[in-house]
């Protein structure tokens, strides 16, 4: 047992026991506490300075590989980023020697709208089934509306088709395979002669391919003439078909020819591979359109198999007034 | 003054004042500062345990901001991967078959990708990120080796193009004559009757009036190889325009070059006259196609319009001054 304190009282004159007040026991703990939370704080000091716990040891080591190899790779980048400046400016300065025109800047690939359906829409993600799913309710309704509108839709074609007769007989589809439009290299109107470089008119489209592509007849028809030539200048070996409603379509600068004179041929039968015989610049295909007699702008026909901004596409390029191949 | 303090002796019976010794108040101090300390003790256990300690929130911060940069870096390089491609795909689908060349394999456009791991003497081994770092390393030294390739494949393009243009400024294309001073496009090439003979003759060229004095024009770049005067063609220019053309005009009065001399197409190599066999002022045009003459008549462009010859003729001679400076 602790032992007791007592105190001399003056006013009763006697020995009496000190009570240890609350108050006190409190002020007591309060300064304990304070001196222990300032020991802390000191203790939490020292340690940070002079030591790391295992997790700060793990990200100090960490960050400092991390920033050593992100500059490095930052530098490397920033070369790469150079180099691709100077590439891209050696891309357009080829495109405008061989063209005559400034490549367009916003696509340096005409990007075909059909490989955007089939990645985004044909193959979803795994959130954006998520996202689809939400709206399955509206896309049954969406689907039922639409099989509606489709047999209506299929009517009227059943009746348009009637009227317009057969459009295997005109030629709606482009001689080469084109699958992203930048075959079409030189379209119908004056342009500008690789050759001699005067503006002049240019009576066709052209359509770039490498050597022995096939050449597709653009609707059915009977070939009406063929000609072959040793010579570097002009058409080269050629081929016209006539197809009746007074449209003839030409095929020149052929490699080989595999049809005959008099010969029936279906839309899309190959008719001869892609060469550069006659005066033109590269292998290609100058295609004309002949309507009764007077050569038209044969794109405004080219639509079958295209959706619309893949027609748009055909079309700037056709109307771009660049240098032709013949 | 503090109250004295007395305590009661059992021994003695009697109240003694305490005395306060300086041991015992040593061990006070002493038994007060360590409890405090490991309340102390007990405090920072609690505050690591329960709170991230803010040294290591600071370092969270660091990597997560390194991380954030990474991250950039990555779709930085991403965009560049898509360029190239992009560059790639025009090479191949639009250069490469104008220029009528090859398209690169694949195989050597992904340059090296396989074998032995370049990357193995990279140090990872103090970050939970290695792959990250790895990965980064490999696509962007892959993207530099397509650059490479790029680079190379436009040094090739570039040569070709340069060869190409040089065989279609050289390739005769145009008249030789300029359209307004044509009189008449006179006897063509095959067997005609010969004007001054009076019997059947190959004619070797197309023979184009004009009065005299009118320029005659290069039909293409090249190189003269020759100026004479001959008995049958008179004052003669030969121009070799590579690529196994070459052409001749004939009957000139007068020739304004020499030989060996350069020439653009569209430039004045002499002037219309009657010099050697022939009867009135004219240029006799000859088109020779790997040593054999062939009709030039499909090589002159009739398309051409006026303005537009002008405008050859013209350019030409903007670039005859500045060779002459």
């Amino acid at each position: 047992m602790a032992r007791l304190n007592f105190f001399y009282n003056t006013d009763t004159c006697q020995y009496e026991p000190i009570k240890v007040k609350k108050k006190e026991v409190i002020l007591n703990s309060l300064g304990l506490l304070s001196v222990s939370l300032i020991l802390a704080l000191i203790i939490t000091v020292i340690f940070n300075t002079y030591f790391d716990t295992p997790t700060e040891a793990l990200l100090k080591k960490e960050n400092k590989t991390l920033s050593f190899h992100l500059a490095s790779l930052a530098e490397t980048y920033d070369d790469a980023a150079t180099m691709m400046k100077v590439l891209k400016q050696r891309d357009t300065q080829l495109y405008t020697e061989i063209y005559d025109v400034e490549p367009n800047a916003n696509s340096l690939v005409p990007e075909s709208p059909l490989a955007y359906l089939k990645e985004d829409i044909l193959q979803p993600h795994a959130y954006k089934k998520e996202v689809i799913g939400n709206f399955g309710h509206e896309v049954e309704n969406i689907l039922l509306q639409t099989e509606k509108s489709n047999s209506k839709l299929k009517e009227i074609f059943d009746i348009a088709n009637k009227k317009i007769g057969d459009l295997e007989f005109i030629p709606t589809i482009q001689p080469v395979s084109n699958p992203d439009q930048s075959a079409l290299v030189s379209g119908f109107g004056m342009r500008i002669n690789p050759f001699h470089h005067g503006n002049i008119m240019h009576e066709g489209i052209d359509f770039s391919a490498p050597r022995g592509t096939p050449v597709y007849a653009t609707a059915t028809g009977t070939v009406n003439f063929i000609k072959k030539s040793e010579a570097n200048t002009g058409f080269g070996n050629q081929v016209k078909i006539e197809h009746g409603n007074g449209f003839e379509t030409k095929y020149t600068h052929l490699q080989e020819i595999i049809i005959k004179e008099g010969q029936e041929v279906k839309k899309g039968e190959i008719i001869g591979h892609v060469g550069s015989t006659g005066g033109i610049i590269a292998p290609a295909v100058h295609y004309e359109l002949i309507q009764n007699g007077k050569k038209i702008d044969p794109v405004n026909y080219m639509i079958e198999g295209l959706v619309e901004a893949e027609y748009v596409k055909l079309l700037e390029l056709a109307l771009q007034k660049n240098q032709s191949l013949d | 003054m503090a109250k004295i303090k007395f305590t009661y002796n059992t021994e003695t019976c009697r109240y003694e004042p305490v005395i306060l010794k300086p041991k015992h108040v040593m061990s006070n101090i002493a038994g007060f500062l360590g409890v405090s300390l490991m309340i102390a003790l007990g405090i920072t256990y609690a505050y690591h345990s329960y709170f991230t300690p803010v040294k290591e929130t600071r370092l969270l911060v660091e990597n997560h901001d390194i991380k954030a940069q990474w991250d950039l870096l990555d779709h930085n390089i991403t965009s560049l991967t898509d360029e190239i491609k992009q560059l790639e795909i025009r090479d191949d689908n639009i250069y490469r078959t104008i220029l009528d060349v090859e398209p690169i394999a694949s195989t050597v456009r992904q340059a090296g990708v396989g074998g032995s791991d370049p990357f193995q003497d990279i140090n990872t081994s103090d970050t939970r990120e290695s792959e990250m770092v790895l990965n980064t390393y490999k696509v962007l030294d892959k993207l530099k080796k397509q650059m490479y390739i790029q680079t190379r494949s436009y040094d090739d393009l570039e040569k070709i193009l340069d060869e190409k243009q040089r065989m279609w400024n050289s390739k005769p294309a145009i008249y030789p004559l300029n359209y307004k001073d044509i009189r008449r496009t006179g006897s063509g090439f095959g067997w005609r009757s010969h004007p001054i003979f009076k019997r059947l003759k190959f004619h070797s060229g197309l023979d184009i009036s004009a009065a005299h004095g009118k320029p005659i024009y290069a039909t293409g770049d090249g190189i003269i190889t020759t100026t004479r005067y001959s008995k049958s063609y008179g004052n003669v220019v030969y121009i070799d325009h590579d690529f196994g053309y070459e052409t001749r005009y004939a009957h000139m009065s007068a020739f304004t070059v020499k030989e060996g001399q350069t020439v653009k197409r569209g430039d004045v190599i002499g002037y219309i006259g009657s010099t050697g066999w022939s009867t009135s002022p004219h240029v006799h045009y000859e088109l020779v196609h790997n040593g054999k003459h062939i009709d030039p008549v499909p090589y002159l462009n009739k398309n051409l319009s006026e303005e537009e010859l002008e405008k050859i003729i013209e350019a030409s001679n903007e670039h005859d001054l500045v060779m002459d400076y």
